[in-house]
């Protein structure tokens, strides 16, 4: 499934990671990059390819928050829900975002484009409501902020 | 003036290139350590320096090093604990950002002294541009020869490599950190054995913060005394205290460990927009709140600990007069159920069970039982389990409780007695 | 004091244990038993359950039993204040999202979350919001139904198949309070010889046995031990059976069978053959009565007049043609009692030279665990007892050949009690080649429709005797039945047989049998019954062939379809 790039990369990262079964998480790391996502296909070819059994890496998958089993759009939004978020409007933000996109938290829109995401504390606390845009930080930001943002990304003039 | 120590170059333009971080004195450290120490002398001062733990546990780290065992001639790991998860916290994303290299040195002095050969520098997979400027600067490093083999002629050699989380709070605990690593998910092993004996891949390991590790190249230079003088008794140096919430300018300040809390707050412009302050948390969400009147609280380890909450990772969130403090436990508890790892049976019962009963409360569906219920859940949760995440949650939980007490009566005052969904 | 051993005292008993002993280990030795679900004994400690918690003093919290190591000098508590409030917490935290099955699980009456919420719970529910909706009685192959809305998430069932089958079926998926366990994608128990295992081990009725499925309230089960026949191996046994409601089962009472721990043999598990395979032992294919064949088909008969019969036609071969006109097949499956008269009555006494038993013959090696290649429980108690003939034997297959070739004319055969026996074997019979053909059998079979002459015996439920495994373990088999309709066991038939042939022989009492054939037979020397009791003994001078693959560490086994191995 890996083409002749990804195959080199792949095999670096084994070797970078060649201790004991580390290589497990930035493998799947690098294949959800390549794949978009860590479908029952691509984890099946993986488990080959780490040669661990399916249920360690089903583990693995079904624990940490960030790989997913299925393709985000174009755009991850992420809206922090912590404490100092929240002092700080992030449930205005989650819900004008939800209003504007037509979407919940875990869904895409329809074009493809923004897929909404509801996270704790990312490191952001400084710029609440923290924001991220395929993990770019962005804020503080307004609604007016996000609004032209928005239709920045949908234009495709933003760089993220 | 207070000693800028951590946070000296982050004012300058490119303070994160390896040229502008030699310019202001940087790498001076790892010439004495490894050209005039010896890996014991170094532990000797950093144990004199009373240098504590910052990602939480505040354990005093010289001690930590002390229990590594004499080498056997095979691999020894540093880790260092870069996934930063604990709400309000983002110092270290501050120092990844701006300073880098101050970190990588540190990670140099700290490899040498507890005679490692090889560290991992695990990275929240939410800072995914923090790791891009941490890899540069690795690689500027290596470029210098400050890492890989025989560093500046001395004889030790040490591989870096950076790992990156992906979305775990709990793989910041060391125990589950060691567990990602190895490419498991994040179930906090049981001690003993310790990482000092049984760490990452079963051979001796330190696990270290960002931070602490940060402030090594400077204990190096002026000696663990000085570092220790700049506190209080038992808490040296400087600490970075990130400040958010209801706060006129958020962002990460360095102030002499032991700094009043109302003068950290101050520092950072005061409650914003002229309000009173209602409450504050001292060391992240698993810290237990301090109220209005707590703000004489010395800001160090020792001091908050017999206030009755901690310092943690010294993330202060404020909260002025119009907070709904209901809410705010609400939404700690939220996080507490979504990040406890399930392993073992209170925390994965008990954080959920918590979060369900605050959110009838908040629903208008509470009752006067479900406060004592509240802090019996706590109350069992705490000491039970195999971590500390779930004593954070009871220690958060009897807080807010303990604390505000007036507001979650209120609330329940109106409660119903129907079940619900 | 002995750097080796730590002297401990656990609720005020002192006792010293081997260093490295964990607090449960030493209160288990003392009989104190700490409350557990995630501990076993043969699984990885993982510590997560937390019931296992006790006071140990100076130290600052509760700590786990099942982890923490005795320490010389350290005075430990099970039952404090303390504990009895964290076991508590643990139980509501267990209960919290349990669903109250008990009316319909089949667990209830053995089930570890009501013997501790009896002992250490009895709380009553603060829960005011509903529980956590989960898949229910998802069959997941080889017999076994999950429901993962009772799993207490201890593990037991993740860990057996990670680290004793190495199959890795099942994993500990989510997180937090959303974790669940189940199949990995694609994956069945089908095919797993060991599945039934995890029944065993689930300490609730997240696991249940679909075999078993609503058949039988378990308090209602009687318990026997007994020795498993469907191998070499010998895995010990438990039978668990219903004698008082006649109405259930069509009448069986064998309900199920679970392994019983031998420490040498299989340790706390059992194949899934030996555990399902139980049923001929009680089914409509039972031989209650000796048949005779007469014209218009078979007869029953008194057993006086059917060893008569026997008798006479086994004197008369003798008499008329010599000792090589009767054809004698022994089955491996048999008793040593049996084997010891069998060698007195038909090679000692009518002389038989050569029978259709050969040494070697049933393969060495096995799958890597419990399982062996040879599929009978007693190959070498036969061996040593001599069943093959002074002369040597000759393969079955062999035997039958000759038996169609007209060799013979009086043919014994000992019907294996187990096991179907193909009809390719049925050449001999059917071409009628000897004269008289006399069945030693359980259950009825294509040989008994056959025979000229039947004699009912016991299946290895209803027998009473001893077989040895490939180790050379020898291992005594009690009846967990009594006979049904008038079969005797095999030991006894022949007892009779002898002595109506005028045969100085006993009367085929096991223990009086077993101690003529310790006398007589110098690798059986110095064992009784009474040293066979609790797990065995080696045959004397004799060394174990080979270590007891018992499963507490990872064995060779790599589930079906793979090659096994030879050792």
């Amino acid at each position: 499934m890996f083409d002749k790039a990804d195959e080199a990369r792949f095999k670096e990262t084994l070797e970078e990671f060649s201790e004991g079964t580390s290589r497990v998480l930035p493998v799947l790391h690098f294949a959800q990059e390549v794949f978009g996502a860590i479908t029952p296909e691509v984890e099946t070819y993986l488990a080959e390819r780490l040669d661990m059994p399916i249920a360690r890496l089903h583990e693995v998958l079904t624990f940490y928050h960030l790989y997913r089993e299925y393709p985000h759009g174009s755009y991850t939004l992420t809206v922090c829900n912590n404490l100092s978020c929240h002092l700080l409007g992030s449930e205005g933000l989650l819900e004008h975002l939800e209003k504007c996109l037509g979407i919940g938290p875990g869904e895409t829109t329809g074009d493809g484009l923004f897929t909404l995401e509801v996270s704790e504390c990312i490191g952001a606390c400084h710029q609440a409501p923290a924001f991220q845009v395929n993990g770019h930080f962005y804020g503080p930001v307004t609604l007016a902020e996000v609004d032209l943002l928005l239709k920045s990304l949908r234009e495709g003039r933003e760089e993220v | 003036m207070s000693q800028k120590i951590l946070s000296r170059n982050w004012g300058r333009e490119d303070s994160h290139t390896l040229e502008v971080y030699q310019r202001h004195g940087g790498y001076k450290a790892i010439y004495k350590a490894l050209r005039e120490m010896k890996p014991q002398d170094i532990v000797e001062e950093v144990a004199a320096s009373n240098l504590r733990g910052c990602g939480g546990a505040g354990f005093p780290t010289g001690q930590k090093w002390k229990f590594l065992p004499p080498p056997d001639g095979k691999s020894r790991y540093l880790v260092v604990n870069a996934d930063e998860g604990e709400p309000g916290t983002f110092k270290d994303r501050f120092i990844m950002e701006l300073d880098p290299h101050m970190l990588i040195e540190g990670i140099i002095i700290a490899g040498y002294a507890t005679m490692a050969d090889h560290c991992f520098i695990y990275i929240r997979g939410e800072y995914s541009e923090v790791r891009k400027r941490v890899l540069a600067a690795l690689e500027e490093a290596k470029a210098e020869g400050y890492l890989g083999g025989d560093i500046l002629g001395s004889g030790y050699s040490l591989r870096v490599s950076v790992t990156s989380g992906a979305g775990a709070y709990i793989c910041g605990e060391e125990m589950a950190l060691l567990e990602s690593v190895e490419g498991k998910k994040g179930w906090p092993r049981l001690k003993p054995p310790f990482p000092a004996s049984v760490g990452l891949f079963g051979r001796p390991t330190v696990v270290n913060n960002v931070e602490t590790i940060s402030f090594l190249s400077h204990i190096v230079e002026r000696g663990g005394k000085w570092f220790a003088e700049l506190g209080t008794p038992g808490n040296g140096g400087t600490k970075l205290y990130a400040v958010s919430g209801h706060v006129e300018r958020p962002g990460v300040v360095e102030l002499p460990m032991g700094t009043p809390l109302g003068e950290v707050i101050d520092t950072c412009g005061g409650v914003r927009g002229g309000k009173r302050l209602k409450a504050v948390i001292p060391g992240g969400v698993s810290s237990a709140v301090l109220p209005a009147d707590a703000v004489e609280t010395r800001m160090d380890f020792t001091s908050l600990q017999e206030a009755g909450s901690m310092l943690g990772s010294a993330a202060v969130i404020v909260m002025d007069e119009d907070t709904d403090m209901v809410k705010a436990l609400g939404v700690i508890t939220a996080f507490f159920d979504n990040e406890s790892c399930g392993q073992c049976t209170p925390c994965r019962e008990g954080t959920t069970w918590s979060h369900r009963v605050v959110q009838r409360i908040l629903d208008g569906r509470g009752r006067p039982e479900d406060i004592e219920d509240l802090f019996d859940i706590a109350a069992n949760m705490n000491g039970t389990t195999i971590c500390p995440l779930a004593a954070g949650a009871a220690m958060a939980i009897t807080g807010f409780l303990t604390r505000f007490r007036g507001e979650f009566d209120d609330r329940v005052a109106g409660g119903t007695t129907e079940r619900t969904a | 004091m002995n750097r080796e051993t730590v002297l401990i005292k656990i609720d005020g008993n002192e006792i010293s244990v081997p260093r490295g002993t964990t607090i449960l280990q030493a209160a288990e030795k003392l009989g104190i038993h700490i409350p557990r679900y995630c501990y076993h004994p043969a699984l990885t400690t993982v510590g997560s359950c937390r019931i296992c918690q006790v006071e140990v003093a100076g130290a600052p919290g509760p700590v786990i039993a099942c982890h923490a190591q005795a320490m010389d000098g350290s005075e430990i508590f099970t039952d404090t204040d303390l504990v009895r409030r964290v076991r508590s917490g643990v139980m509501e935290f267990l209960l919290l999202n349990h669903p109250i099955d008990c009316p319909i699980c089949d667990t209830s009456g053995e089930c570890d979350l009501q013997n501790y919420y009896m002992t250490d719970g009895k709380h009553r529910s603060r829960l005011r919001h509903s529980k956590i909706d989960r898949t229910k009685r998802k069959r997941i192959g080889a017999n076994v139904v999950l429901d993962q809305e009772r799993c207490i998430l201890c593990s037991r069932c993740v860990r057996f198949l990670a680290s004793v089958t190495g199959t890795n079926e099942m994993g500990f998926f989510g997180k937090g309070s959303e974790s669940y366990i189940d199949l990995a994608n694609g994956k069945t128990l089908d095919g797993n010889q060991y599945a039934g295992n995890v029944i065993d081990l689930c300490p609730v009725g997240a696991l249940t046995d679909d075999a078993f499925r609503f058949r039988c309230r378990v308090w209602y089960l009687k318990r026997a031990p007994s020795v498993c026949p469907h191998c070499a191996n010998g895995c010990n046994i438990e039978v668990h059976y219903n004698s008082d409601l006649c109405w259930k089962n069509e009448g069986k009472k064998i309900m199920r069978i679970k392994p019983r721990f031998n420490p040498h043999v299989n340790g706390h598990w059992m194949c899934d053959i030996g555990r399902y395979e139980f049923d001929f032992a009680e089914n409509s294919t039972r031989l209650g009565r000796p048949l005779v064949t007469r014209q218009g088909g078979q007869e029953e008969v008194p057993w006086d007049e059917a060893l008569r019969v026997a008798a006479g036609r086994l004197k008369g071969a003798r008499d008329d043609d010599g000792s090589f006109s009767i054809a004698l097949i022994p089955s491996p499956g048999m008793t040593n009692e049996a084997a010891y008269l069998l060698r007195k009555v038909f090679i000692d006494h009518l002389g038989v030279r050569t029978t259709g038993f050969r040494k070697g013959e049933g393969g060495t090696g096995g799958d890597g665990m419990l399982l062996r290649n040879d599929q009978s429980p007693n190959r070498l108690g036969l061996e040593i007892i001599g069943c093959d003939g002074p002369e040597g034997g000759i393969s079955r297959e062999e035997m039958f050949r000759q038996v169609g070739e007209g060799k013979f004319k009086v043919l014994v055969f000992f019907q294996d009690l187990i096991h179907s026996v193909p009809p390719a074997d049925l050449v001999g019979f059917e071409s009628k080649g000897a004269e008289f053909i006399i069945v030693l059998a359980s259950n009825t079979s294509p040989f008994t429709e056959l025979a000229d002459l039947v004699l009912p015996v016991s299946p290895w439920t209803e027998d009473n005797g001893t077989w040895v495994n490939w180790q050379g373990r020898v291992q005594w088999v009690t009846p967990v039945l009594p006979p049904i309709g008038y079969s005797r066991n095999t030991a006894e038939v022949l007892a009779m047989l002898g002595d109506m042939m005028g045969i100085d022989v006993s009367d085929g009492e096991s223990t009086a049998t077993f101690d003529r054939l310790a006398r007589e037979v110098k690798e059986f020397s110095g064992l009784s019954h009474e040293n066979l009791k609790e797990y065995g003994a080696a045959l004397n001078g004799a060394a174990l062939n080979g270590a007891a693959t018992n499963g507490t560490a990872s064995s060779g086994y790599r589930g079906s379809g793979e090659k096994p191995t030879n050792d």
